[in-house]
């Protein structure tokens, strides 16, 4: 529910102190326009300041030892941080950034971190969290080197908000572990008011990730200790509003709606900017519903609705059509609720399809998520009016949102696909329909089972989240809709969030596996697309003797029926021979790894270890892809749990990109596994042929499963098969 | 390496009492080596037997084997009576205690490296997982698997056991035996897929194997280290 561009109420210290020296009066003085607002007064003291330190610089050519640049520096990175984070005038903000190098910043060793945070800072402004993360790294590493730990904690701060923009929660928690003594550790009088900052930003990540996970930790310490540095320590009115509202909105998460009014009470709202007036009013709309005052929550929202057409924050529109919704739904009138959660989806539906190009990928994986409150409450609207057919599309096209945003050229007019299962076809799709409650982390879920005649909508109890009893998953998602599989003979699952883990087709039914009554495909849920023509196979394996056992035995076993090849790719053209236009199957060896350096925020990160590897970036823009995909690596078919369409793993790429089926595996899987089930999958694909890719998959599956020592099961169950 | 085509492998029970030749070799009536090609790991409770289950004296324990080296090599039973010390003789009078001593043997045979017979080779742990590949010390979790490749001097073997000592650092760690069926090695050594059914901690696995047609048993060394989890 919160959107980068809201980011702007944290801001980052741009190195709060002044330095003694020949500026120090004009820094002080600069500072006290900037506390006031007084920014034309701030900029011209930057540029004077910049002045003197050039003067002072020709006058005294002493050669450049490690901090000699700060007296430069410190007000081309005040000035940038007003550009970026308090005017949003974005390019006034590159010209301070080009000014830093320009003016030999990064010749100092102490700034290249500071030049790396802003880099930062005006990647997130943009919404590339990757280019974002990639400088944030590199402050780390520089932080470490020249042992600052003020860049340090910076740098960890902000890659906390990432994360939590990201939904990362377990990242969240590890930065804020390393940050928590780190922050204790710089809290010295002279420091009290850069400290305070960060611990603002902390903050904010917090409450970031406390909208979607009641689990994340109190931002309220945080904000407590930081807000004395803003009142007494060096007054500013707006950071101390900006600690404010962010206090009224962790008392709004935890349901304290008098602390929430005493901290708003104590906002000057007349001295908020339109981005500062946005947020007010949006946690004053849901304040005002939470206790159920109609009346100013409608002349609440109206404010907001004014504000909104005055920013340029692209989720203003969403936030206005969501609340609107929450209202209307509380004054009893569904209908129009209805119309209006429809509309926060539409704006979702557009903003996601406008992510810029090599952040679509990541932001596509998990952001959405974030704004999924406004799809759950238009389901469950939908449900209770007895449109059940709409919620199952509206939920269709909520899980495939991301997914089709990565690769819109094989989506049928950006819409799920659009077709009914064919007779004897189950369509079973899972979805969370309220927020996950406080303390004990459960929510309702709803299930829908959609065949070609009818459809239904059932609420499931479900097990805890990571009970490992598949019988009891079974009785949660399988027997509400005993009577629907008892007609099927396939099953298609669309599941969401944590739902993806689950092997539906190993779980127990009726005496033996789902497989052995249906066959089970996890489904993408998007229409065809162009798989390459061709009819021959290819063997791509990666360096490693292990491999050879399976390469010979896949290629015995697939020479039978089609041209096959092996490839060990050693330069990175070779592996373009896996996007041919000829290749029907492409079966690849190797090891799947994370990506280096992206494990903290990407969770659906991997690539295999080829040479080149092979990552879904490549896969994405890849001219073909074969039919179908059997990736034979650990992780190969990663599902993230913290998605609706699965994120965007290896398999789901190629599926992307157009190929019809991917084996894969979702976690780790022992090689004799994967090597024994590949040789009895294409000898049953031998006879069957590409059609039936989910019969010949359930054959091979039943016959390994009883060739397997009962130790390695659950490394067969990491296999599944995606469709796309 | 992994024949598909063999049945698969399922872990036999242990069986309940201590097996005859264990019995026999601890009298003195059978060849040292069927101790070993017993499969049994059994956990040692009784106090009062611990404390007859003392290592052999060092002396005793190298004359065995280098006999047993040498007997390899020259592709020779090394089926002498050991060379247990006297003291040791009259608990031999009983069958209860002619048990425990086959125990002693058992154990100072698996848990001495200089005790044992080892054949200059090469046993590598490898990582079943198709995920990192193997960088140094392979990391298993308890009851996953892993691949362990052996060779010796491009001989032809059979491997017979797969052996797992504990740390030295663990000494009341006992040793375990990897039950695994017979696996012909080529000149170029062979590839095993094997359970890691064993306790956390440091462990160094080994093949035991025997030539082809003998029953010699001797043990590849150096063996290789691995980290259960």
């Amino acid at each position: 529910m919160i959107t980068p561009a809201l980011a702007l109420l944290v801001l980052l210290a741009p190195y709060a102190d002044c330095l003694g020296g020949p500026a120090e009066r004009v820094c002080i003085e600069r500072r006290r326009a900037h506390d006031r607002g007084d920014f034309p007064r701030m900029f011209e003291l930057v540029d004077r300041e910049i002045d003197i330190a050039r003067l002072h610089r020709l006058l005294s050519p002493a050669p450049t030892v490690p901090g000699a640049r700060r007296p430069l520096c410190q007000p081309i990175e005040a000035a940038f941080v007003a550009c970026n984070e308090q005017l949003l005038d974005l390019d006034c903000a590159d010209r301070r950034l080009d000014d830093h190098v320009a003016l030999g910043c990064l010749d100092d060793p102490t700034q290249r971190a500071r030049h790396d945070i802003m880099q930062a800072m005006r990647w997130r402004r943009r919404q590339d969290p990757v280019a974002a993360m990639v400088h944030l790294v590199a402050a780390e590493a520089e932080a470490r080197e020249t042992d600052d730990l003020h860049d340090l904690a910076d740098s960890l701060a902000l890659q906390a908000e990432l994360a939590a923009h990201l939904g990362q929660r377990t990242a969240v928690r590890h930065l804020l572990a390393e940050l928590d003594p780190l922050l204790a550790q710089l809290d010295i009088p002279a420091r009290a008011h850069a400290v305070a900052r960060t611990r603002n930003v902390l903050a904010w990540a917090l409450l970031l990730a406390g909208e979607s996970d009641p689990a994340a930790a109190d931002p309220r310490p945080l904000l407590l200790a930081a807000l004395p540095a803003f009142t007494e320590v060096r007054p500013n009115r707006s950071e101390a509003d900006n600690v404010r509202l962010n206090l009224a909105l962790a008392e709004l998460q935890r349901g304290d709606l008098a602390a929430v009014r005493t901290w708003l009470d104590a906002v000057d709202t007349g001295a908020l900017g339109d981005e500062g007036l946005l947020w007010l009013r949006l946690i004053e709309v849901r304040a005002a519903l939470a206790v159920g005052d109609l009346e100013l929550a409608a002349r609440r929202h109206d404010q907001l609705a004014a504000v909104a057409a005055r920013t340029s924050d692209p989720m203003a529109a969403w936030f206005v059509a969501w609340t609107q919704g929450m209202q209307l739904e509380a004054q009893g009138r569904p209908d129009l609720a209805i119309e209006a959660y429809a509309r926060a989806e539409d704006r979702l539906e557009s903003l996601t399809r406008a992510l810029p190009g090599p952040a679509a990928v990541q932001l596509a994986d998990r952001r959405p998520l974030s704004f999924a409150d406004g799809t759950r409450r238009l389901i469950r609207a939908q449900l209770a009016a007895g449109a059940v057919d709409d919620a199952l599309e509206r939920a269709r096209d909520a899980r495939s949102r991301a997914l089709r945003a990565v690769a819109p050229r094989c989506t049928a007019a950006g819409r799920s696909r659009d077709d009914l299962p064919a007779p004897g076809v189950l369509r079973l799709l899972y979805v969370r329909v309220t927020p996950r409650d406080r303390a004990t982390g459960r929510a309702e879920w709803i299930g829908f089972a959609r065949t070609h005649a009818r459809v239904h909508a059932r609420p499931l109890e479900l097990p805890e989240a990571g009970s490992i009893d598949l019988a009891r998953w079974s009785d949660a998602l399988l027997a509400p809709f005993a009577d629907e599989l008892a007609d099927a003979r396939a099953v298609e699952v669309l599941a969401t969030e944590e739902l993806h883990d689950i092997p539906f087709h190993a779980l127990p039914w009726r005496g033996g596996l789902l497989l052995e009554r249906v066959t089970v495909r996890f489904d993408l849920d998007l229409g065809p697309c162009d798989a390459s023509p061709g009819r021959a196979a290819l063997v791509v394996h990666g360096d490693d003797p292990t491999f050879t056992s399976e390469v010979r035995a896949v290629q015995n076993a697939l020479a039978a029926v089609r041209p096959v090849t092996a490839l060990r790719p050693a330069r990175a053209h070779e592996l373009d021979a896996l996007f041919s236009a000829d290749l029907a199957l492409a079966h690849v060896v190797a090891h799947g790894v994370r990506t280096p350096g992206g494990e903290l925020l990407f969770a659906a990160d991997h690539r295999l270890l080829l040479e080149p590897p092979l990552t879904r970036e490549a896969i994405l823009v890849a001219p073909h892809v074969p039919g179908l995909v059997y990736l034979s690596a650990c992780t190969s078919s990663f599902v993230d749990a913290e998605t609706l369409g699965g994120g965007l793993g290896l398999a789901h790429a190629f599926l992307l990109r157009g190929a019809r089926h991917v084996v894969g595996a979702v976690d780790r899987i022992d090689a004799t596994v994967t090597e024994r089930f590949a040789v009895r999958f294409y000898e049953a694909l031998a006879v069957r042929e590409l059609d039936a890719v989910p019969d010949a998959w359930r054959a091979a599956y039943l016959k390994t499963r009883a060739e397997l020592h009962e130790s390695l099961e659950p490394d067969l169950r990491m296999l599944r098969l995606y469709a796309r | 390496m992994h024949d598909h085509d063999q049945p698969p492998f399922r872990p036999e029970p242990p069986p309940d009492d201590l097996p005859a030749a264990w019995l026999a070799a601890a009298a003195g009536a059978g060849p040292l080596e069927a101790v070993r090609a017993a499969d049994l790991d059994l956990p040692i409770d009784d106090d009062a037997l611990r404390d007859l289950l003392q290592p052999l004296p060092p002396d005793a324990r190298a004359r065995l084997a280098e006999r047993c080296a040498a007997a390899f090599l020259a592709d020779a039973p090394c089926d002498a009576p050991p060379p247990i010390p006297r003291k040791r003789r009259r608990w031999w009078i009983s069958a209860p205690l002619a048990a425990a001593a086959a125990v002693v043997l058992f154990l100072a045979l698996r848990t001495a490296d200089d005790l044992d017979a080892t054949l200059p080779g090469e046993v590598h742990a490898i990582t079943a997982l198709r995920a990192e590949p193997t960088q140094s010390t392979v990391r298993v979790e308890a009851g996953k698997w892993l691949f362990l490749e052996c060779r010796a001097g491009g001989r032809p073997l059979t491997v017979v056991e797969v052996l797992a000592e504990p740390d030295p650092a663990r000494q009341d760690t006992p040793p375990r035996s990897l039950t695994w069926r017979p696996h012909e090695l080529g000149p170029d050594g062979g590839r095993l897929h094997i359970r890691a059914e064993l306790p956390p901690g440091a462990w160094s696995l080994t093949c035991v194997v025997t030539e082809a047609g003998g029953d010699v048993r001797v043990r590849l060394a150096p063996p290789a280290a691995i980290v259960v989890e």
